[in-house]
């Protein structure tokens, strides 16, 4: 069976792939956030460097706008100082003075310019003279002032631009700008000046928005601050003062006219970026920070943000990869899970020994076992695409079977039925089919799942089997003994008709009874048969069957447990023999076996009695005949010794005749004597080696016969198991009746041999001699009969007989073929017996 | 026979008058016939033996030199004589030739067995007879020693 391809892949490629994608996806998510990070910080760079620039930008453009109104301011100042210069020279030039109408000329100019709150003038010494709310008589001298110094002490010094006081008159902050009066004679006469407020400026620079830390100073060229702003707390401390700015500084000493730096060192410490302008044509700088706070604030917060956003960013896709990696790993975890289930699943499915299918509701093939080849040499492939392959090969004689089946599973979820199959190579196969209906989880018919077992073998071993019970029933009927087998509760559960015959009752109705309520003694009947139990048999144990109609059976039973597969008692199977046949049978031959030893003693005393008679019949032979014989001979001899001279010739010669006769009848009666000594003899048996045997007999006879020419062909007679005496007996006389019927031959060719012809050994004696007249062979072997006349050979009648009764008392056969003149052949037959062992020892 | 019989050799037990007249004279014919007595039956022969009978009175100290018996007998058979014979002491060492026609296997056993000295067929041949009967005569009449003599 092929494993199936499917089912293996997708574990594999999840395996492999789960690492390398994680991998990936953990670099591109890293690659995606240094990305960003770039990008951001770039972007941030860059817009950080644009925020720098333009803040450096906006505050070189709002020094810029300052100074120019600085300066606009400053030139409005100076063309009233100037035009109050010019009044008050013309008016010296007139002559003098004209208090009221230069005060209300200086009033006039002052109220055109609402940032100065004072325009005075002063006379050569420093008293201040006119101008709103001067009063001449106060005689306030400012001679002290810089304003007035610096006009003074430098004529021609054009307009001057002092350092931020607080104005004795109005008690107030005012930068004062003084122009010079110059007398008619060219002498110095005293300075206008003009109080430019602190306020004012203060006021112009706070129109600009520098920020919330930013700054904005008006200084001079000794870096003496004019005003601030914001204004701060100690405003009066830091006025005028010179404030050391070496960046400042180093600008004003090379003359620039603009420019900017950073720098940390101002009054609160703060780092701001400062952008300076001088206001043009005065030497006064405009110097506008921007709190490097301030204008970065926005950068800052957009880099917050936005590092707040990349960090979200990160974070996001940190989570979402981790979310993913999770996830995948589940998935992995499922995909792998369902690859195993899946592998399980065909493993399940595809290695299952019987043949199962999964029939859909429509007759479709949805699943066929590899094994449908091994059991119907079709593959699942071509049960697949032919769903009533399943059907074609029923076999036809049992496709009843399978339509039976199918309106039974039409009501039953489960069902089964056994059927034939013919097999792709024609072979029948029986097949065990199980089904039963496959539901859905939501109860939807999906058709059957089905399962095929080859049975063929169970089959054939259920038929051997029921074969096998039908013989062993047989076999139990056909006893004539009532056979019955009885369970451990001591019930029939089984008997045969013999039985039914001998109590009169039916099977069914014996069955499931007491076995002991149909015996005349039916406690004994329990006693035999816990006997049984208790030694496992019984033997001969007399019981009595009462038949239904109360007549008594005397039985002998014979019982045995007999147990089941595993060795345990199951029941007694017992054996009744009716004995009541054999009693009387018994009897019968008991009465014939006492006519039988009757009639055999009878028989036996007549034979004794006869035997008797032969023994005194051979003894008498032996004696009573030979002492007459005996007289004969010995008279005749004594009438020859001692009265030879009183007889003639003739009566000497009828005398010789006696003597002749007696001698001869005394040999009759020594081999009658033999002959039935013969009949009487214990044998006692051994290996006879024939072959020597018959060698020594002839050199015997040779050396009785010295002037014939005797010739002995041996052909191997094998060695025979017998009575040694006898056989040389045997041996003896066939030889020498060989010997004695080969007398008118000049060469007489006597030849022994035999052979092992299955349990039997076959010799034969074979002369060239006078042979016989077939027709007289009967004879041949009976006592005193003769097939030659008495004188022409010697001889008593008693040889063959004799060879007769010693082949006879071996168990072996002998007859003898002849032919007139051509020789005889005597053959005889003997047991094989041990003789056959002994072959090879010749 | 005599009642006075000193010098008794030969104690012949046969029944049949030829063979007895046969024997004597085969004896005769080997001059072994001095002092011969012939009775005609075992019980004849028992009584002479042990002077019983007809021969009470014989003097018992003298016994034959030998006994030829005959096994066919009246009355008492010759196995039996020759038991009595050998189961007394007093004629136990007497010799007793077996001279018998009978060549039969079982009286040769029992008279051996009883201690018969010798068994002698009688041949048919007269001649042969002669022959057996000198042969033995001369051995127990001449050359064997009875112990107590």
């Amino acid at each position: 069976m092929s494993p199936p391809l499917s089912g293996r892949g997708p574990a594999r490629l999840a395996n492999a792939s789960s690492g390398a994608f994680i991998r990936w996806m953990q670099t591109g998510v890293a690659l995606i956030n240094l990305l960003v990070f770039g990008v951001v910080a770039v972007s941030l760079y860059e817009s950080h460097a644009e925020s720098q620039q333009r803040a450096g930008l906006t505050a070189q453009n709002l020094s810029n706008l300052l100074a120019q109104g600085v300066a606009g301011d400053i030139d409005r100042i100076d063309l009233t100082l100037l035009s109050a210069v010019d009044e008050v020279q013309r008016q010296l030039a007139d002559g003098a003075i004209d208090g009221p109408a230069l005060n209300a000329f200086l009033a006039r100019q002052q109220g055109r310019l609402p940032e100065i709150f004072s325009l005075r003038t002063t006379d050569a010494d420093g008293i201040v003279t006119h101008g709103i709310g001067v009063a001449p008589t106060a005689r306030q001298n400012n001679s002290d002032r810089e304003y007035f110094t610096r006009q003074r002490d430098n004529p021609g010094t054009g307009l001057v631009i002092a350092s931020p006081v607080f104005t004795r008159l109005d008690q107030r902050w005012a930068v004062p700008l003084s122009r010079a009066i110059h007398l008619p004679d060219g002498s110095f006469g005293g300075v206008v000046y003009a109080n430019l407020s602190l306020d004012h400026l203060a006021n112009t620079l706070a129109a600009i928005d520098v920020g919330r830390r930013g700054s904005v100073s008006l200084r001079d060229r000794e870096l003496r601050i004019f005003a601030l702003s914001p204004v701060p707390a100690n405003f009066d401390q830091v006025a005028g003062e010179k404030l050391p700015m070496p960046e400042l500084q180093a600008l004003i000493e090379a003359d620039r006219h603009a420019g900017s730096y950073v720098s940390a060192r101002a009054v609160d410490g703060v780092e701001r970026k400062f952008a300076v302008r001088r206001v043009a044509g005065f030497p006064l700088y405009v110097v506008v920070g921007r709190a490097t706070d301030d204008y970065m604030a926005q950068w800052r917060k957009l880099a917050t943000n936005t590092a707040a956003m990349v960090g979200l960013f990160f974070l996001a896709t940190l989570i979402s990869s981790w979310l993913i990696d999770r996830n995948w790993k589940h998935q992995l975890a499922a995909t792998q899970e369902l690859a195993r289930e899946e592998e399980k699943f065909h493993t399940v499915a595809d290695y299952t020994y019987d043949w199962e299918y999964w029939e859909g509701p429509g007759g479709e093939i949805l699943f066929m076992s590899p094994s449908c080849d091994r059991v119907t040499g079709y593959s699942p492939a071509e049960f697949l695409a032919q769903p009533d392959l399943l059907y074609r090969i029923i076999h036809p004689d049992d496709a009843h079977l399978m339509a039976d089946h199918q309106r039974d599973i039409a009501a039953r979820d489960e069902a089964g039925v056994d059927f034939r199959i013919l097999r792709r190579d024609g072979e029948v196969r029986w097949i065990g089919h199980g089904c039963r209906a496959v539901f859905g989880r939501d109860g939807k018919f999906m058709g059957r799942r089905a399962n095929n077992r080859d049975i063929t073998e169970r089959k054939r071993i259920e038929h051997e089997i029921r074969q096998a019970v039908a013989y062993n029933r047989s076999l139990i009927e056909a006893s004539l003994d009532p056979l019955v087998t009885i369970g451990a509760d001591g019930k029939i559960t089984d008997v045969n008709s013999a039985t039914e015959a001998v109590t009169g009752y039916a099977r069914d109705r014996l069955i499931g009874t007491e076995f002991s309520d149909y015996f005349s003694d039916p406690d004994k009947a329990r006693a035999g048969y816990r006997q049984v139990f208790a030694e496992g048999k019984v033997r001969d144990y007399e019981l009595e069957i009462r038949h239904q109609d109360g007549h008594l059976t005397q039985v002998l039973y014979n019982a045995a447990l007999y147990r089941d597969d595993t060795g345990e008692a199951i029941g007694v199977f017992a054996a009744a023999r009716d004995i009541s046949e054999r009693k009387r049978a018994e009897e019968a031959v008991n009465r014939l076996n006492t006519e039988l030893e009757q009639r055999v003693a009878r028989r036996t005393a007549e034979l004794e009695a006869a035997n008797k008679e032969l023994e005194d019949f051979s003894y008498s032979i032996s004696h009573d005949l030979r002492t007459p014989l005996r007289a004969i001979a010995g008279f005749a001899r004594i009438l020859v010794d001692e009265h030879a001279a009183t007889l003639d010739s003739e009566g000497l010669r009828l005398l010789d005749v006696v003597q002749a006769n007696t001698v001869r009848m005394g040999r009759l009666i020594d081999e009658l004597l033999e002959f039935l000594r013969l009949g009487r003899r214990p044998m006692n048996f051994g290996s006879v080696d024939v072959a020597q045997l018959v060698l020594e007999i002839f050199r015997e006879l040779q050396a009785s016969v010295p002037d014939r020419e005797l010739q002995l062909v041996l052909k191997n007679p094998p060695p025979l198991w017998g009575d040694r005496t006898m056989i040389r007996r045997l041996l003896t006389n066939l030889l020498s009746n060989a010997v004695k019927f080969t007398l008118p031959r000049p060469l007489a060719v006597i030849e022994v041999g035999g052979e092992i012809k299955g349990d039997q050994v076959l010799y034969y004696v074979k002369d060239n001699g006078v042979g016989f007249d077939m027709q007289y062979v009967d004879k041949l072997f009976q006592v005193f009969e003769r097939v030659h006349p008495v004188g022409q050979f010697e001889g008593s009648g008693t040889g063959l007989a004799m060879v007769r009764r010693i082949v006879g008392r071996h168990g072996g056969r002998v007859w003898a073929e002849g032919q007139v003149d051509v020789g005889a052949t005597i053959s005889f037959t003997l047991p094989a017996r041990e003789v056959a062992n002994d072959s090879t020892q010749r | 026979m005599t009642q006075r019989n000193d010098e008794v050799e030969i104690l012949l037990v046969e029944d049949t008058a030829a063979d007895a007249e046969l024997t004597i004279r085969a004896l005769k014919k080997n001059c072994l016939v001095n002092n011969l007595v012939w009775v005609k039956d075992g019980a004849e022969a028992l009584d002479f033996v042990f002077a019983t009978g007809a021969y009470a009175g014989r003097d018992q100290a003298r016994q034959p030199k030998v006994v030829l018996l005959d096994l066919r007998l009246p009355r008492i058979s010759g196995v039996e004589v020759l038991r009595r014979l050998k189961n007394d002491d007093r004629t136990r060492t007497i010799p007793v030739v077996v001279l018998t026609s009978s060549k039969e296997d079982v009286d040769v056993e029992e008279c051996y067995r009883l201690g018969v000295n010798s068994y002698i067929a009688k041949p048919v041949s007269f001649d042969e007879f002669v022959k057996v009967v000198g042969e033995l005569g001369l051995y127990w009449l001449l050359l064997n020693k009875i112990p107590n003599e």
